[in-house]
């Protein structure tokens, strides 16, 4: 069933080229700075210098070391309650990894296995998932993680259904497109004529030629839904305090912009990083995985 | 044709329903107003009284299609902590944000479109290489923490254009700018052109205009972008939505009153009507946006016919 909408049409132009060769070879330096912060995400209690959340009025809002007044001992200086910054970003990237892929993880497989269904069994089932996907997609997504987010109440479990709720969506429409340009090959059904149950065909046949196209959506959303989190922070529903998000960080340097300017920088460089790493990444396997972009080179 | 237009119209309104019966339901999931307008020493008396005034007491289902017949005579209800129509308080804030997104696309297309001819007309050369960057820190840079920084520098540390807030053009500059270079819209449409144009610039007719000796700029700007343009425009019809809802964090960082902070706020009093009223309001744009763009491209590509 091609799909004639406009927006059906502009998603068909961009899955066809999505950066038509934009990327060269092996991304090093994302790669080395996607590692940097993974490391510091798994490692951030033995490698934080202080606890994230000790206080010393004595020492409020020092500069970076750099600056007259700093420290050696606050690295990028101290914030209104006199927390270790530094020690707050590190934390930081251990909340903005986590939510960004155990959220997209969620997403990725109901999305997948409803994607998988409808293509494979079309039908009814079908028409019922796609529509809800439809629906679900035209929603003004930001309001709704907004409205989620309020109604399910603050924490980091919530934030990341809130997350998943707003993505799988994508993941049954490309799932859904793929099983149905596999399921019409040879192979598949010759699997069937050998007494394959669907559940095998759709496991072991079909899946695996499904996988690529799904782990660059998945790099890509990774990305995404960590900017989403710290926008959701940002506006004070997301994680809550004292957990030092980078959003709720930020939020809280908007207010020492003219004096402390280093509290809401230094989160928003970190942030910064962190995607365009994962975005470079996503960019390089997409056109190293897709068969579809291999086609085209 | 006419047909093609009924049955998007009757999904439009499908979805319209679809997005109703999700924001009665998830609105009244985050609480009840009264806990924000009573205080806390109040009786179970003076809560039932005030429910009852609020129409709060009934059924959830019975609310729901009252609610439903109201909106069909375009009634939103009435806002629970100011008192005014629901239909009030958008007029009043929708002009801002349809101004605000208005500028950012604007000022998304003037930089994006003759980058990303440019780039496609120079693939691996400078332009394509500024026009990749753009479009990956555009979408990479979080717009609430460019908007902070930009107010730092350019109405703090320099002091030349105010920090938002409604007023002269020079107001609108700073938001814009953020709205509009940052998040999805540059980086979207610098991507797409770039694409179609490569895919446009292969076509036989463009080969049958350089065989006619038509200048090879004339080819690009003309024969080709017009095409390549096409994707670029369903685009923005789509992304128009979603940049409406999107404007709520911006609209936060430049306290701009607009639609994006009206939904804010009224989430956070739990001010039911108005949440409703904003998100039905936003889908509706959308669906309307998207149904514009499909018959526009009647006009734009002659070989499109709906049956």
């Amino acid at each position: 069933m091609a799909d004639h909408t406009a927006l059906g049409r502009a998603r068909r132009v961009a899955s066809r080229r999505p950066g038509s060769g934009w990327t060269g070879g092996l991304p090093v330096v994302p790669l080395a700075i996607f590692a940097v912060f993974v490391i510091l995400a798994l490692g951030a209690d033995i490698i934080v210098p202080h606890s994230p959340y000790a206080t010393a009025l004595s020492d409020r809002l020092l500069p970076p070391f750099w600056l007259a007044g700093g420290s050696p001992d606050h690295l990028l200086g101290t914030d209104r309650l006199g927390r270790d910054l530094l020690s707050r970003v590190i934390l930081g990237a251990r909340i903005s990894m986590l939510t960004g892929v155990v959220s997209v993880l969620i997403a990725g497989a109901v999305g997948t296995l409803l994607g998988l269904v409808a293509g494979y069994f079309g039908g009814w089932l079908d028409s019922v998932i796609m529509r809800t996907t439809d629906a679900m997609l035209s929603f003004p997504i930001i309001l709704v993680a907004l409205v989620f987010a309020v109604s399910l109440g603050p924490g980091l479990g919530n934030l990341i259904i809130v997350l998943a709720l707003a993505m799988w969506a994508r993941f049954t429409r490309l799932a859904r497109a793929e099983t149905l340009t596999w399921k019409e090959r040879d192979f598949v059904a010759l699997a069937r004529v050998a007494g394959c149950s669907s559940a095998r065909i759709l496991a072991v046949h079909i899946f695996p030629n499904v996988v690529n196209a799904l782990v660059v959506l998945a790099t890509l959303q990774i990305g995404w839904v960590i900017v989403v989190e710290a926008a959701l922070s940002f506006l004070g529903v997301g994680v809550p305090p004292p957990s030092p998000s980078w959003g709720s960080l930020i939020a809280e340097g908007r207010n020492y912009v003219g004096s402390a300017w280093w509290l809401g920088v230094f989160p928003g460089v970190a942030l910064i990083l962190l995607v365009l790493s994962i975005n470079l990444i996503g960019d390089w396997l997409r056109d190293a995985l897709d068969p579809r972009m291999r086609e085209l080179r | 044709m006419k047909r093609y237009i009924l049955s998007r119209v009757g999904q439009g309104l499908a979805t319209l329903l679809v997005v109703s019966l999700f924001v009665f339901v998830m609105v009244r999931m985050t609480g009840s107003p009264l806990d924000m307008l009573l205080p806390v020493e109040a009786t179970p008396e003076m809560r039932a009284q005030a429910a009852e005034e609020l129409a709060l007491d009934r059924p959830v289902v019975v609310q729901y299609f009252v609610f439903l017949g109201n909106l069909l005579q375009g009634d939103l209800g009435t806002s629970i902590r100011t008192r005014l129509p629901v239909t009030e308080l958008l007029a009043d804030r929708l002009p801002n944000t349809l101004q605000l997104v208005g500028a950012s696309i604007v000022l998304a297309l003037l930089i994006a479109v003759p980058l990303g001819v440019a780039a496609a007309l120079g693939r691996g050369g400078f332009w394509d290489g500024l026009a990749r960057a753009m479009a990956l820190l555009g979408q990479s840079i979080p717009s609430f923490w460019v908007g902070i920084v930009l107010i730092a520098i350019f109405s703090g540390v320099l002091g030349w254009l105010p920090a938002g807030r409604q007023g002269g053009p020079e107001h609108l500059v700073l938001p814009a700018v953020t709205l509009g270079l940052f998040g999805f819209m540059l980086s979207g449409v610098l991507r797409l052109l770039r694409g179609s144009m490569i895919d446009v610039l292969d076509g036989d007719f463009i080969r049958f205009a350089r065989i006619k000796g038509v200048p090879e700029r004339r080819i690009a700007w003309h024969h080709a972008l017009s095409n390549a343009l096409i994707p670029v425009i369903t685009f923005i019809g789509f992304y128009f939505g979603i940049m409406m809802s999107g404007t709520v964090v911006v609209e936060t960082v430049f306290a701009w009153p607009g639609v994006g902070r009206l939904a804010y706020e009224a989430v956070q009093w739990r001010d039911y009507p108005v949440v409703q009223g904003v998100v039905i309001v936003i889908a509706l744009i959308t669906i309307l946006a998207n149904l514009a763009v499909d018959l526009l491209y009647c006009y734009l590509d002659p070989r499109i016919r709906y049956g």
